[in-house]
Parts: structure tokens; C-alpha cells; sequence
């Protein structure tokens, strides 16, 4: 059926030969005699270049930064794939906001490593609880391992994640889940966890170690979900996800059952969501912790008039929060979010930028955001502007998207890894509401269902759909509707008009489609 | 999330009651476009034995383009490249929305069986499969017991 195509599409890997030639070091190997020769002063500098490369990457087109390829090419082999591994570790910041995001980005992007190389790795580290609970420990070493343990688990699932996740590994991971650590370890080594359980294997293994214990450790840590501290709410925010979706407890009661909804009246729109994002019990708070770029729309849509709305920022990582419409798509493996496209725009105080068609405006009158900031997004279509403003310093305002789009608006808001923040849509009072217009709250103009209040777990509301069925009669393509086109001139059938309508030629024999006649029933 | 296609629904049900011979495809359990894939090297072949994992994902206007599909662990093949990307003219220009998961996955596998060196991915492993057949043969077979059958 398919035969080899594309020797035009793809980059050929082999022009990638990194020179290695570094100005105080000595190596002038080629990539054929690289492996245990790196000097680990090399790594450790690559490391560090790509750490402020990946902060200041805005295109997902262009090319791979220098520093990337060359780690690649390390890390291609087995004893360079763990040296890279060992310098991350060491040298990644712990303030660095982009230190797990960089981390992700080097491991999903350097071929998978075997089994035994990542053991090797937690043996190199001496992974255990005791390592776990020493007093000495260090807060950064430990965070970093925690971030690579869970990217690792991530891309090996199945049987090699079993593999990996050995006893001292899982007593390693589980002795940080305590109220008495460092949260950012805590963060990190949960988020882990959770990774490790894509696979059910491990997952079942997780589950009942995280039971044995005399007080279930998540209980725990999800009282956190409210806490003031950013890093513990974040703790808090992860556990309590964890426990509605991943390490169930039997007889606990589901957070979304137990959310007081009555007076919010928008919420993000749980339906209306890329596959990894996050989101609380009442809908208003979100997180991505995949290494994707992850949206999410509101359920209140803006056809005119003047409205408002503000997000906390948990985290100081990548976001880009504003506006989008129905026609903004959610390419979340392309790293694609709002802003992106034609018919949205979204604010990213990380690196500083407005977003809007894929193209960044930098921004210099404001500082980079911080966890606890308020970022205000305002849209006014009376006077088509949108204008953004972090803690009440307001930006210039944004016009363009007011050429293609005069109503339909909805907030919305795309996450990098790692990142998180929580939504006003009006049902508390204002930080910095905007103080020359009028304008109104989605909380205060919603109207919501009882069923569209409710969040429910992504598991539960899969498992609904996978039992559903699917009618006799429906369209070979999509299965939504009744086929009723015949394509002529081959005389093919059983499309609908949908699917039809979006053809060129016909999807079984390729002859070019003249025209379409419904089809008898 | 972004509503779920019944044709979704539809081939994840078909792919879970009637499996392909030698393919396991399993969604993950919180991203039904995402599948965990496993291709079993075909007999007669320099991946006989091996066992080589892959992802598909389905984009968002899947059925009218082509999954998104993915090496990996590393495998030896002129049409594969280090990435794990695969040049197979059905994921590209040749896609049709008749073509599903089973069907990609099936080519795939026979493009396992024939390796096709005068239309590379894999530069260097085109050339040698070229030049010295029988070496490029070892390679592979010595990458599919070296990366592929630890499990």
C-alpha cells in the first residue's frame, strides 16, 4: 500500500556533523569517534547555552539552536545520552523558569535511551529513600532528577517503563511526598509519578504503595490545592488531579461532585480542551504538566459590548492568555495555542510578548510576570481593541485581530509544560479592574447547565464515549452523519455532504470528483 | 476536550476487538487521538524478533489528514531516519481518508519487510544498503537485537 516518498521533505540528519571545536577545550572529534571523549566541562556549558537558547526560541520552525544539535550528537551515543543526563542534573537552575521545560525539551528530542542506560543512571545517583530523606540534600540536584525521571517515564511507556521504575527508584519518588519537604522537590517527584503511570502496570503499583501508607500521602497534599504559597498550591493542585484521575481511592467521593457551582456561571470549558491540559474541580483553574502546547477556551462567548477578565499567575514559565475564537484550531503537538493563528491573540509575559498570527511583538514597558502577578485581558468591541494589562500597567491596544473577526470571541489561554494559572471570570471582585470604560463579567451574564458545570474526568467521560455506538447507515468517513453523496464520475458512496465537501478526489479509487449527486435512499 | 469523531471511537473499538496480526495498538487512556503502538519485525526480515514501539497521533482534522506516526526505539532502516520519522508516501501526498490506523500500521510493517534504498530518509543507511547489502543487513539485525529486544 504505501511505498517511500520524501527524499525532499525531511532535513538529512547526516548534514547535522557538529563541530565540536570549543575555544578553551581541546576536542576536534568528528561525530564517528565521539563517545565516552566529551569533556564534561562541554556538556555542562552546551547544557547551560541551550537553557538560555530555549528562553529566547519563539519559532518552532526555525532551525534547531547549535547547542541542541550538538547535545543530540552526544547524546546519541549510550555514555554521552548519560553524561548529558548527569550535567543537567548538576548545573540547571533552580530559579530558571524555563529549567523542567529545557529539560523536557533536550530528552524529547535526543533518541529514546535503553532500559539499561537510565538504570544506570539512578544507579550513578544512588536513587533510594534514604538518598530521599537525607538531611543534606540538594534542593536543585534533587529537583532536576525528579524533572528527568518523569520526562524519561513519559517516553518510555510500556514495559520499559516497568523496567525503569525500580524498587529504589519508586521509594526514592514516594518518600518526597510529604508535607515536610521542599514543594519544588514535591512538584516534581508527584508529576513523576504521574508519568510513570501512563503505563497500568505501574500505575497499579503506585496505587497501592501510595494506600499503604497509614494516611494516603495525596490526601495530604492536596490540601494544599488553595494554599497561598504558589509552589504547595501547585503540590495541591497536581495531587488533587492525581486523585480524581489517576491513583482513585475507593469510596472517595470525585472532586466535581463536591464543587459548590452555584454561583459560577463561566467556567473553561472542559469540552472545549487540548487531550493534556488540566483542569480543577470548578473549571477555573488549569495546568499543563505534558510536554505539548496545551489550550482551553471559556464557556462564555463575547458577540459585543465591552468585558474583562483576569488570570493569577501561578507560574512564571510560558503561557500565552487572551482571546480566540471558534476558528482558532488547538495544535497542541505542533505547538500551536492561542495567538497562533489568525483569529486570536494572547499575551505571554514570560518572554514578554504579544501574540497574534504566530507572530511576536515585544514588549519592553513591562517586567517579565511573576507567580502571584494579575494579568488583565479586556476586550472592547465597540472600540475593537483588546488590551492587556499585568497588575494594572496597562499595554498599548491590540487592533488587528478586529480584521478578520467582529464577534465570537471567548477567553482562552495555552500552557507550556509545567505551568499553571487560575481564571476570574467576575465570580470574585477584580484586582485591577479597568477604570475608563464600562464593561461587564462573563460570571455575571453566563448561564450554564447543571451538566455543563460539571468537570468531569477526562477517564470517565472517554470511557462514556467508547461504549457508545455507531449507526449502519452513517458516512465511511467520519461515522457523525448519514452518508447521502455519490461522487460521480466513479460512483463511489456512502460520504456525507460534510465530509464531501471537503474532498478533492475519491478517498477510494482517487479519480477526480466532477460533481456530487445525493445519494437514494 | 474537542469533540471526540465517532470515526475515532469507531477504529479504536475495531483495532481492540479484531487486533492486526503482530501490531498492538493501545489508546492512552487520558488522549483518545494518541496510541501506543508496538510492530512486531516480520519474519524474514532484518527485524525479525525485534519489537519496535512506536506513537500515532491523529490530528485534530484527522480523517482528512494523515495520523502523525513515529519510531521509537531506534531501528536500522534506509527509510527511517535517527528521529524515528518514517518515509512512506501514504502519511504524505498519497494519504486518502478511506486509509486508516489499521492500514498505516500495516504498511509500515511491510515496509519493514522491504526496505526501499533508492527513496532514503536515512542517508548513510540508504548508501550502505546500496553499496554492501549484506553489511547494511548485519547493522540492522545487530540494532534490533541491540535496541529492540530487551524487553
Amino acid at each position: 500500500m504505501g511505498a517511500c516518498c520524501c527524499s525532499e521533505e525531511v532535513p538529512e540528519e547526516a548534514a547535522y556533523v557538529p563541530d565540536l571545536q570549543v575555544r578553551n577545550g581541546s576536542i576536534t572529534e568528528t561525530q564517528t569517534r565521539l563517545s565516552k571523549l566529551v569533556d564534561p566541562r562541554i556538556v555542562d556549558q552546551l547544557v547551560l547555552e541551550m537553557l538560555t537558547v530555549a528562553a529566547s526560541r519563539v519559532d518552532t520552525d526555525e532551525e534547531s539552536p547549535v547547542s541542541l544539535v550538538k547535545l543530540h550528537v552526544i547524546a546519541d551515543k549510550e555514555e554521552g545520552w548519560i553524561q548529558m543526563v548527569t550535567s543537567m542534573v548538576n548545573v540547571i537552575p533552580l530559579e530558571d523558569p524555563f529549567g523542567p521545560t529545557a529539560i523536557s525539551i533536550l530528552l524529547d528530542d535526543c533518541p529514546l535511551p535503553s532500559k539499561e542506560s537510565v538504570i544506570k543512571v539512578t544507579h550513578l545517583f544512588e536513587l533510594s529513600s534514604e538518598r530521599a530523606t537525607s538531611e543534606d540534600l540538594n534542593v536543585r540536584t534533587e529537583r532536576n532528577i525528579c524533572v528527568i525521571l518523569g520526562c524519561i517515564a513519559e517516553k518510555l511507556v510500556g514495559p520499559n517503563s516497568v523496567a525503569i521504575l525500580t524498587e529504589d527508584t519508586l521509594q526514592y519518588l514516594l518518600a518526597f511526598l510529604t508535607n515536610e519537604q521542599e514543594p519544588c522537590i514535591v512538584l516534581f517527584a508527584l508529576i513523576a509519578l504521574e508519568k510513570f503511570a501512563h503505563t497500568t502496570e505501574n500505575k497499579l503499583t503506585i496505587k497501592n504503595r501510595l494506600e499503604r501508607n497509614e494516611e494516603h500521602p495525596l490526601l495530604k497534599l492536596e490540601k494544599h490545592n488553595h494554599s497561598e504559597n504558589f509552589v504547595w498550591r501547585q503540590v495541591g493542585f497536581c495531587a488533587n488531579w492525581a486523585l480524581d484521575n489517576l491513583f482513585t481511592i475507593e469510596g472517595r467521593t470525585l472532586s466535581y461532585m463536591l464543587e459548590d457551582m452555584s454561583q459560577i456561571n463561566a467556567l473553561l470549558n472542559c469540552h472545549d480542551v487540548s487531550e493534556y491540559l488540566q483542569m480543577s474541580a470548578n473549571g477555573l483553574e488549569a495546568r499543563c504538566d505534558s510536554y505539548s502546547f496545551e489550550s482551553v477556551r471559556c464557556t462564555f462567548q463575547v458577540d459585543n459590548g465591552c468585558w474583562y477578565y483576569e488570570a493569577t499567575i501561578v507560574t512564571s514559565g510560558v503561557m500565552q492568555i487572551g482571546w480566540a475564537t471558534k476558528n482558532s484550531h488547538f495544535l497542541n503537538d505542533e505547538g500551536y495555542g492561542i495567538g497562533d493563528d489568525l483569529y486570536s491573540l494572547s499575551y505571554d509575559g514570560c518572554r514578554r510578548l504579544v501574540w497574534y498570527n504566530a507572530k511576536p511583538v515585544p514588549i519592553s514597558q513591562l517586567p517579565a510576570w511573576k507567580p502571584g502577578d494579575i494579568l488583565g485581558c479586556l476586550i472592547d468591541l465597540n472600540r475593537k481593541e483588546v488590551v492587556f494589562s499585568l497588575n494594572g500597567l496597562k499595554l498599548y491596544p491590540c487592533k488587528e485581530i478586529f480584521e478578520t473577526t467582529r464577534y465570537g470571541f471567548f477567553a482562552a489561554a495555552s500552557f507550556m509544560a509545567y505551568q499553571q494559572c487560575i481564571f476570574n471570570f467576575g465570580l470574585e471582585k477584580f484586582k485591577y479592574p479597568p477604570t475608563d470604560r464600562k464593561f461587564s463579567s462573563f460570571n455575571d451574564h453566563g448561564q450554564l447547565t447543571e451538566d455543563q458545570k460539571k468537570v468531569i474526568p477526562r477517564r470517565i467521560y472517554l470511557e462514556q464515549l467508547r461504549c457508545s455506538s455507531v449507526r449502519e447507515d452513517s458516512c465511511q468517513l467520519c461515522y457523525d452523519e448519514i452518508a447521502s453523496c455519490v461522487l460521480e464520475p466513479c460512483g463511489h458512496r456512502g460520504f456525507c455532504s460534510v465530509c464531501t465537501s471537503q474532498l478533492k478526489d475519491c478517498p477510494l479509487c482517487r479519480a477526480d470528483i466532477i460533481s456530487i449527486k445525493r445519494q437514494d435512499t | 476536550m474537542a469533540a471526540l469523531p465517532r470515526r475515532i471511537i469507531k477504529e479504536t473499538q475495531r483495532l481492540m476487538q479484531e487486533p492486526v496480526p503482530g501490531i498492538s495498538a493501545v489508546p492512552s487512556e487520558n488522549n483518545a487521538r494518541y496510541f501506543h503502538v508496538i510492530v512486531t519485525g516480520p519474519e524474514d526480515s532484518p527485524f525479525e524478533g525485534g519489537l519496535f514501539k512506536l506513537e500515532l497521533f491523529l490530528p485534530e482534522d484527522y480523517p482528512m489528514s494523515a495520523p502523525k506516526v513515529r519510531f521509537i526505539t531506534k531501528i536500522y532502516h534506509p527509510n527511517i531516519d535517527r528521529l524515528g520519522r518514517i518515509c512512506l508516501d501514504i502519511l504524505k501526498d498519497k494519504w486518502s481518508p478511506a486509509l486508516q490506523i489499521r492500514t498505516v500500521l500495516l504498511s509500515i510493517q511491510a515496509l519493514l519487510s522491504a526496505p526501499n534504498p533508492d527513496d532514503p530518509l536515512a542517508n548513510d543507511v540508504a548508501e550502505l544498503w546500496k553499496v554492501n547489502e549484506s553489511e547494511a543487513i548485519r547493522n540492522a539485525k545487530e540494532w534490533t537485537r541491540r535496541y529492540a529486544m530487551d524487553n
